[in-house]
């Protein structure tokens, strides 16, 4: 039993949302309620894989079966795997992903138009979430992964805000563009990676495995991702050009500064469940693509590479933090600073140490966790007012106190004050970029001084929207009905206080978490340095 | 030496004849040259052994082919009351197009090397033969020519019949 | 082989069936009949014969197309069975289709010129009627001289290059030429290449490659929406089976001569193409100008290695076919009596009828190359292949066009979704329901399990 929970954790809401397609549209509960089984379900077989999960650097509850064998006659055998297994990093995000999933269906009772539509898409945008974080070919990771896209794109074109069709086609494109670079590296990578166990006997099996791409010696000679002899295009060898691809494919996703524009317009736009699926778990993916794939692949490149990516972080930190001062609408105020949160997953990963990458890890774990009950903050408000600019509003603690004390604890969780999860992280990526120089070199030391200033900032930007909108006299702008402003309903209540709960857990316990995630750090961390070495070693 | 010569009047015929085509305006007469023209190439193809070309080209464009387009000409002509005639537009770029193909038709026809006319000459080629071969080695593609003209009928009859009944 | 007798019998019987009066039945036994030359295909399997005198050769290439033409004008039928209801009569037309589907047969499965012009005529003269069939319509007036004229142009350019081949070779037989070429290397005479050159040409015409498209979108747009669809599924896999098979053969070892002549054919068709694709306010224009695009990606595997890309060439088309009947499908539901295919006329179609709306929506998807749909996978062996043949930028452009590709096809979708209706609900009977659910299936079963159908050749 144990060794199909990956697999149930994927295909139960594909079940479900095929049932749901052959059911009449008027069974308006009946949507919802197969969304909510299916969410507690999911926990019900996450907690085994937790529980049984040991904390080593290996993968763990494999699942492996044979998917597409292409004989291609002279160029080899093409071959896909089901391949399917969680580690120290795909084990919280996936726990993460089914806890906030359940929030958002619970989240999304108050969507109206086309429930059916509506519960058929997110119950396969969650199969597809869970099949990229678990996903260990390139190819089934790939599927997923641009499987997201689809139901994503539908949920905020159809039932997004007035310039919905704006937000969703910039999305759209920019994914888009970021999915078909990574496909450029997964065919170049795929033409150059043999099976070492099925390729015998002078047969070529080209394998899509990413363990076996992890490994150089699996690598044909001379073909174009070869380590001994890669291309020289341009500027770079090809490796060097696979992971940029790839890092600009990811970055977008993440998102990274410049190519974070998408984001905001997409956030402001959505309904409120699907704000917090995004920001809480679909940008995770970015930063999950770039240590699953772009690192431990070309591990010399991203040696070669971690000062600009570790940069391109700190910008992000800090561009981030700035935009979100500016922003007069509160769900903007919280995207951008998404983006700065995000930035400390890249600089964290960018140090290449195992602090950094736990905390990468971690940051990625408590963001998804913190910016789900920002977005539902948000959406509390927008609910009972349609509302959101933050200027409206003034003194709201008189009328809504217990709301008032979630949005503190919300907001200080996201501000990274100790006690809370963002501390734990932000704290193991300024030591792990601070010893990148001592350990490494990848890092310059001044990186991480500057990032701090992301935490001031980000201390700026929620105090002032704290002042401006919860303090002082109570005083509403531009028609909003006072009657409007009441507190929070016990489905919010449902909602918001097991996620605070858990953003407080992993800021006093980060212990658990951190056991399980190390030994991934450790092991990659170990695998891109000597990898990294042993490839620049013999050019 | 008299076949010659007269290979050499028909040849001079058609060429003739083609040219004329470009001359005339009166769509009737261009039509009558092009019988002509295409009369002599027959002629031209018996004096080379290939009888049943000759025969062919006669019967399928001097006879059915060309038979059409004086029809054509005839019924359409019948509306304005004056002869159809052609107008001469695009002469320079025409000339020009037809010149080049032409430089390039030569200069490959003198740098081609063409197997000796006489291993030809002593390869009777007639009829029969090609009639056996029609129902031996080529009977499929002869049957399949028979399918091609049953779709070219059917077509033919759904285009010109219920131009009414289709409302 | 039989499947051909099974399929001309079944164009006389529809002939028959005007005379003998049970032209109701005749759908249900053309169905069945067509079923039944699935079967004779699929029995015929990995037994190579060749058929009189070496007139038509039955191997697993000629078979598999063949049986991609079969199953593709099985489900034409079922998408287009409104249009054997309206215009004229009802047998001429499936008796036209039929010759139609028997040309397309020969042009798969011929083993001399010979065949393959009969193949071709066969196939474009019944296509001449059809297009026109909408009389009373100048766009179908039209559409049907336009491609008889070009038809015919084509024709005579190929003819003149077979004259030629023969002339150099002496014989009609491809693998006699193929044999002639490899031994008399270096001593052919120049019109051989001349020759070959018009049969590239006059291919690339019936193939609709860039330049020699322009036929194609006026002829798209003009002819009643089935029509279209038979041209851009059925035809479509003909021509470039009977491409593949001359190139591929034939001329081979000549690929020199070619080869840089079709590199340019192939990015022009890819940027052509898709960037005027762009700008077509009828969603049957923009998906006649698609299907042009779509050659050029088939063209950039077979030049990326002529010989083993039967396999990739094979499952795109097929990928392509079932996406393109869906999209065509859809268009006849949604464009009504009056075949009224712009943009506009999809405003919210998602609320007017969901289930065609989806069906539409994945068959763009999959022409627009987005995974899991197998229109991903074709795109990805394609550039795989090139990738591996060292056509770094070509795949570049490829990948840049097919980004324009989604752009255009995100168009009609954007209007399905977003735009308010312009009508009341759209009825569609069950039949065309069960249809586009079993297209949608067919469609993830290619996506998600492309290997068993690549695997044939």
């Amino acid at each position: 039993m144990q060794h199909y929970l990956i697999s149930l954790l994927i295909f139960t809401p594909l079940v479900a949302a095929c049932i749901c397609l052959f059911l009449p549209k008027k069974f308006e509960k009946a949507f919802r309620a197969v969304a909510l089984i299916v969410n507690v379900q999911q926990i019900l077989w996450l907690l085994p894989m937790l529980v049984g999960f040991r904390a080593s650097g290996m993968f763990q509850f494999v699942e492996r079966s044979n998917w597409i064998t292409l004989n291609l006659g002279s160029w080899g055998v093409l071959k896909a795997e089901y391949l399917v297994g969680v580690d120290g990093m795909s084990l919280p995000l996936v726990a993460l992903s089914v806890f906030v999933l359940l929030i958002a269906t619970i989240s999304s009772w108050s969507i109206q138009k086309n429930v059916k539509g509506y519960f058929v898409l997110l119950l396969i945008l969650n199969a597809a979430v869970i099949g990229s974080f678990v996903a260990l070919d390139f190819l089934l990771f790939y599927l997923f992964f641009e499987f997201m896209l689809l139901p994503m794109f539908f949920l905020i074109a159809i039932w997004g805000g007035p310039r919905r069709e704006y937000a969703s086609i910039k999305f759209l494109l920019y994914t888009l563009l970021g999915s078909i670079l990574i496909l450029v590296v997964m065919i170049g990578l795929y033409t150059s990676v043999s099976d070492p166990v099925a390729s015998q006997g002078g047969l070529l099996v080209h394998s899509f495995n990413l363990l076996h791409m992890m490994e150089p010696m699996n690598f044909i000679s001379n073909t174009i991702l070869d380590p001994n002899n890669p291309w020289q295009i341009g500027w770079f060898n090809a490796r060097y050009w696979a992971f940029l691809l790839l890092f600009i494919g990811f970055a977008i996703k993440l998102p990274m500064v410049p190519l974070h524009t998408w984001l905001p317009d997409a956030h402001v736009e959505a309904p409120t469940p699907v704000s917090v699926i995004l920001a809480a778990i679909l940008l995770k993916i970015g930063g999950y693509g770039l240590l699953r794939i772009a690192y431990p692949i070309f591990p010399e490149a991203a040696m070669h590479f971690g000062m600009f990516v570790g940069i391109m972080g700190v910008l992000s930190i800090i561009y981030g933090a700035l935009n979100a001062m500016a922003s007069k609408d509160l769900k903007r105020l919280i995207a951008y600073s998404s983006v700065s949160h995000m930035g400390f997953v890249l600089l964290g990963a960018a140090s290449v140490t195992e602090e950094g990458i736990a905390g990468a890890v971690y940051q990625m774990v408590s963001h998804g966790i913190i910016s789900a009950m920002l977005f539902l903050i948000a959406g509390v408000l927008y609910d009972r007012t349609h509302d959101r600019i933050i200027d409206h509003y003034s003194g709201l603690s008189s009328k809504m106190q217990n709301f008032t004390a979630l949005v503190l604890v919300g907001f200080f969780a996201s501000m990274g004050l100790p006690g809370f999860s963002g501390f734990i992280a932000e704290v193991m990526v300024f030591l792990g970029s601070f010893r990148s120089n001592a350990t490494n070199g990848v890092l310059h030391e001044s990186l991480a001084v500057i990032a701090t200033s992301g935490l001031i900032l980000s201390a700026a930007y929620y105090l002032w929207t704290l002042q401006r909108m919860f303090f002082g006299p109570f005083h509403l702008k531009a028609n909003i009905e006072s009657d409007a402003i009441v507190d929070l309903t016990s489905r919010e209540y449902v909602m918001l206080v097991p996620l605070a709960i858990a953003a407080l857990c992993f800021g006093i316990f980060p212990q658990p978490m951190l056991d399980m995630i190390d030994p991934f750090a450790k092991y990659l961390t170990a695998l891109v340095i000597d990898h990294g070495k042993a490839i620049t070693l013999n050019p | 030496m008299s076949s010659a010569w007269l290979l050499y009047c028909f040849e001079a015929i058609a060429a003739l004849s083609a040219l004329g085509i470009l001359f005339v305006r009166n769509v009737f007469y261009g039509a009558l040259l092009l019988i002509c023209c295409l009369l002599a190439i027959a002629a031209v193809f018996v004096f080379n052994h290939a009888e049943f070309v000759a025969v062919t080209q006669i019967l399928v464009y001097a006879g059915g082919v060309l038979v059409l387009i004086v029809f054509g000409i005839m019924l359409s002509a019948r509306h304005g009351g004056k002869p159809l005639v052609v107008s001469h537009n695009y002469l320079i770029s025409g000339v020009l197009l037809s010149l080049s193909i032409l430089g390039i038709l030569i200069y490959a026809i003198s740098k081609t090397v063409w197997p000796s006319p006489t291993a030809l000459t002593t390869q009777e080629i007639n009829i029969e033969k090609v009639g056996v071969h029609i129902m031996s080695d080529y009977l499929l593609p002869f049957e399949i020519a028979g399918v091609l003209l049953l779709v070219a009928l059917i077509g033919a009859i759904a285009m010109a019949s219920s131009k009414s009944k289709s409302v | 082989m039989n499947a051909l007798f099974v399929i001309c019998g079944l164009g006389i019987i529809s002939l028959i069936a005007e005379i003998a009066n049970f032209r109701k039945w005749l759908i249900s036994i053309i169905v069945l009949g067509l079923l039944g030359a699935a079967a004779l295909v699929v029995a015929d399997w990995n037994t190579a014969v060749a058929y009189y005198h070496d007139m038509l050769v039955f191997d697993n290439f000629s078979l598999a197309f063949t049986g991609l033409i079969i199953g593709s004008s099985l489900l034409w039928f079922w998408t287009a069975s409104d249009f054997f209801e309206a215009l004229f009569h009802k047998t001429d037309k499936s008796a036209l289709i039929l010759f139609a589907i028997a040309g397309g047969v020969l042009m798969t499965s011929f083993n001399n010129m010979a065949m393959l012009f009969l193949g071709i005529e066969i196939l474009s003269i019944s296509l001449y009627v059809l297009a026109g069939s909408r009389k009373e319509d100048l766009g179908s007036n039209e559409a049907a001289f336009k491609y008889f004229l070009m038809g015919s142009f084509a024709t005579g350019f190929l003819l003149f290059g077979i004259t030629l081949v023969y002339g150099a070779t002496g014989t009609f037989q491809i693998n006699t030429i193929a044999n002639y070429v490899l031994t008399h290397a270096g001593e052919l005479p120049s019109f051989f290449y001349a020759g070959a050159l018009l049969m590239l040409i006059g291919l690339a015409f019936k193939i609709s490659a860039v330049p020699f498209h322009f036929w194609a979108p006026d002829v798209y747009e003009g002819s009643p929406t089935a029509v279209t669809g038979f041209m851009s599924t059925v035809v479509k896999i003909a021509a470039i089976a009977s491409f593949f098979k001359i190139f591929a053969t034939c001329f081979s070892t000549i690929a020199p001569v070619w080869y840089t002549i079709l590199l340019v054919i192939m990015v022009l068709t890819l940027v052509i193409a898709n960037i005027t694709a762009v700008y077509q306010n009828s969603v049957k224009r923009m998906l006649a100008y698609s299907s042009v695009g779509h050659v050029g990606y088939i063209l950039l595997a077979f030049l990326a290695d002529h010989k083993e890309s039967d396999g990739t060439i094979f499952f795109y088309l097929a990928a392509y076919a079932v996406s393109s009947l869906a999209a065509f499908g859809a268009l006849i539901l949604v464009g009504g009596k009056e075949e009224n295919t712009l943009v506009e006329r999809f405003n919210g179609l998602f609320k007017r009828n969901p289930i065609v709306a989806v069906g539409l929506t994945i068959a763009l998807l999959s022409l627009a190359g987005i995974p899991p749909l197998p229109g991903f996978f074709g795109k990805y062996l394609v550039f795989a292949m090139a990738i591996n043949n060292g056509m770094i930028p070509y795949v570049i452009v490829a990948i840049v066009t097919s980004l324009i590709g989604v752009y255009y096809y995100f168009r009609v979708i954007i209007a399905m979704y977003f735009k308010d209706a312009v009508a009341e609900p759209l009825k569609v009977s069950t039949s065309k329901e069960v249809l586009i659910v079993v297209l949608i299936l067919i469609t993830l079963a290619l996506g998600i399990f492309p290997d068993f159908l690549i695997q044939l050749l």
